[in-house]
């Protein structure tokens, strides 16, 4: 077994559960939590559900028909949350939807609404798209209004050098919007320019507390109400 | 082979009901949350002979001797542990029913209507006036067998004050049952091992054992001295003579154990506690794949226990391969008495929470 495969999720520890995409998911969505003073939720990433680390959506199929039979999902867990990106407009829920309906005992979620809500072995579920579920993107097209509040220069060069690389006439939006926030944050660090958003929330050098994640921060604090628990 | 299973005031277990239990049945919990409990629930209601129960106190490490003259209170401190919260006002009832809805089922209770007061005492007592016959109401066995036929075995003593546990036939199908510090008993392997050769079947067995140790050639069963009632040898290349198998190592002894008794035990069941208990960690997947493959050919039924996240982890290529044939079943102690509950996890589950290198232990 690996070392990492040892440091991954193991169990429920709290009455609430996010499982968000990637790690950087998981680096925003902690800092939210925290900054923003949402009730507690255990934060893990589908490459840490699964022995294949796998992520992304892809990730999430290996790692939920595993959850019934983990220790505490029966009597730590209340309520799960699923995060992911809305990188295709509808067919990005319909896969998920899809994934929760070929799980034993698992609910079909309400599609295309904007709660989303449904069971897997009797516990709510939610699902929250990123942006959001009327919006194509991912968490970079939610980030952007940030990033460039904090690299306010680099707005116009990182729209040049995408108009010159050809990259903003790509059909994948959401491959569009990780390519300007990438593009605009690669300054920030010397040693690694490769460094994630989630280590610019967890750095504190990006801020949760942006206007352009209320609508996260609100869905995450009305949780509780809205799944029923 | 058993899909279900209640048990009544046994032991921990006030009321506990299992379906859906399949060829296959790994257990997992913490200490104290009625793991063995449940092994030995199966062991006793597929039995349902009072002789079963000395031998299950015996694999706790609780000899049990049945003593002369006993008291009623001497006679009834045998069984009073059996008891759940040693209430035997209530009787303890096991069933279990197989695949094909037959049930059988053992009711346990000190039977008034039965008394008996020993008129004498045990001839050749120095001092017979010494003993007062004491008044014993004899443990009622009430079985249904498979087969539906009734019959009432009894732990009882007889005119003498001697005890007596009558026998009587097994319920349901044949079932072997290792304790977790049982390591093999030789004499027995040795006289599952002479059948199955008698029988024409004992190069499974080797074939099999040496699929986990190639470097050892054959096997035999020896009855010379010092071992003298029949002991299984290995014939080991390197050495000049053949030397017992327990005496090779104790885990290999074990496993020989386990490969004979699921041969033995065709279309029975067999209950192994604490499988992991001397076998090396690199041996796991074989373990798992032996003990599949051989339930599959002779249709035996697994029930294992295991701490062993790492033991368990490797059965998940085999889970994968067939989760039909497998299930979870998790014991714990929740809600304010802290009674012991089992919550039961398909094939599918199972192996998708250990592939995920989840806990899937209590706590």
């Amino acid at each position: 077994m690996s070392p990492a495969a040892e440091e991954s999720f193991k169990s429920f520890t709290k009455t609430r559960f996010i499982l968000c995409e990637g790690e950087d998911d998981k680096g925003f969505l902690e800092t939210i939590i925290k900054e923003c003073r949402i009730p507690e939720f255990q934060v893990c990433h589908a490459a840490e559900c699964n022995s294949e680390k796998t992520g992304g959506k892809d990730g999430f199929a290996k790692a939920l028909p595993g959850f019934e039979a983990t220790t505490g999902f029966s009597d730590v867990l209340k309520a799960l949350l699923i995060v992911t990106d809305n990188d295709e407009l509808v067919t990005s829920f319909r896969r998920i939807q899809q994934m929760l309906t070929n799980i034993k005992e698992c609910e079909c979620v309400a599609p295309e609404t904007v709660k989303h809500i449904g069971k897997i072995a009797g516990k709510p579920l939610a699902v929250l798209m990123i942006p959001s579920a009327e919006d194509e993107g991912n968490l970079e097209a939610l980030c952007l209004p940030e990033i460039h509040n904090k690299w306010p220069a680099a707005k116009k060069c990182v729209s040049a050098f995408m108009e010159c690389t050809g990259a903003d006439k790509w059909a994948k939006k959401g491959s569009v919007h990780k390519t300007r926030a990438r593009s605009a944050v690669v300054g920030f660090h010397e040693n690694d320019p490769y460094k994630g958003i989630g280590y610019l929330f967890r750095s504190g050098t990006l801020s949760t507390l942006n206007p352009c994640f209320h609508g996260v921060a609100q869905f995450l604090q009305n949780f509780d109400k809205l799944v029923g628990i | 082979m058993i899909e279900s299973l209640r048990i009544e005031n046994f032991r921990c277990f006030k009321v506990l009901e299992l379906h859906g239990l399949k060829r296959i049945n790994a257990i997992v919990g913490d200490n104290a949350t009625g793991k063995t409990v449940l092994l030995e629930a199966i062991r006793i209601g597929l039995a349902g002979t009072p002789g079963i129960i000395p031998w299950i106190s015996n694999s706790r490490g609780l000899l049990t001797v049945l003593i002369p003259n006993p008291t009623r209170e001497q006679f009834e401190s045998q069984w009073g542990d059996l008891f759940c919260e040693w209430n035997s006002s209530m009787p303890i009832f096991i069933s279990v029913q197989d695949s094909q809805g037959r049930t059988a089922a053992v009711r346990i209770f000190y039977d008034l209507s039965k008394a008996v007061t020993p008129q004498s005492p045990l001839s050749g007592e120095a001092e017979p006036s010494r003993i007062t016959p004491s008044t014993i109401i004899p443990l009622a066995f009430q079985r249904t067998h498979f087969s539906g036929e009734e019959s009432t075995l009894y732990a009882t003593v007889n005119p003498l004050g001697g005890q007596l546990l009558e026998p009587g036939p097994e319920l349901g199908p044949s079932c072997a049952f290792f304790c977790n510090t049982m390591f093999g008993f030789p004499p027995e392997n040795a006289s599952w091992f002479s059948k199955l050769s008698i029988d024409k079947r004992d190069r499974e067995v080797v074939e099999t054992f040496r699929h986990h140790f190639d470097y050892v050639e054959n096997l035999s069963t020896e009855t010379l001295l010092p071992y003298g009632q029949g002991v299984i040898y290995a014939d080991l290349p390197h050495l000049p003579k053949k030397i017992p198998v327990s005496l090779v190592s104790a885990g290999m002894n074990r496993l020989l154990s386990f490969i004979l008794a699921v041969v033995t035990f065709g279309e029975g069941v067999v209950l192994i506690d604490e499988v992991e208990n001397g076998i090396f960690y690199n041996q796991f997947f074989r373990l798992w794949e032996t003990l599949v493959n051989l339930v599959h050919q002779h249709h035996t039924q697994l029930f294992v226990t295991t701490h062993s996240l790492e033991c368990l982890r490797a059965s998940v290529p085999l889970i994968k391969e067939n989760p039909g044939d497998f299930c979870l079943l998790r014991t714990d102690r929740k809600g304010t008495d802290k009674q012991p509950q089992i919550q039961k996890f398909d094939g599918t589950q199972f192996g998708a929470a250990l592939d995920n290198y989840a806990e899937i232990r209590s706590r």
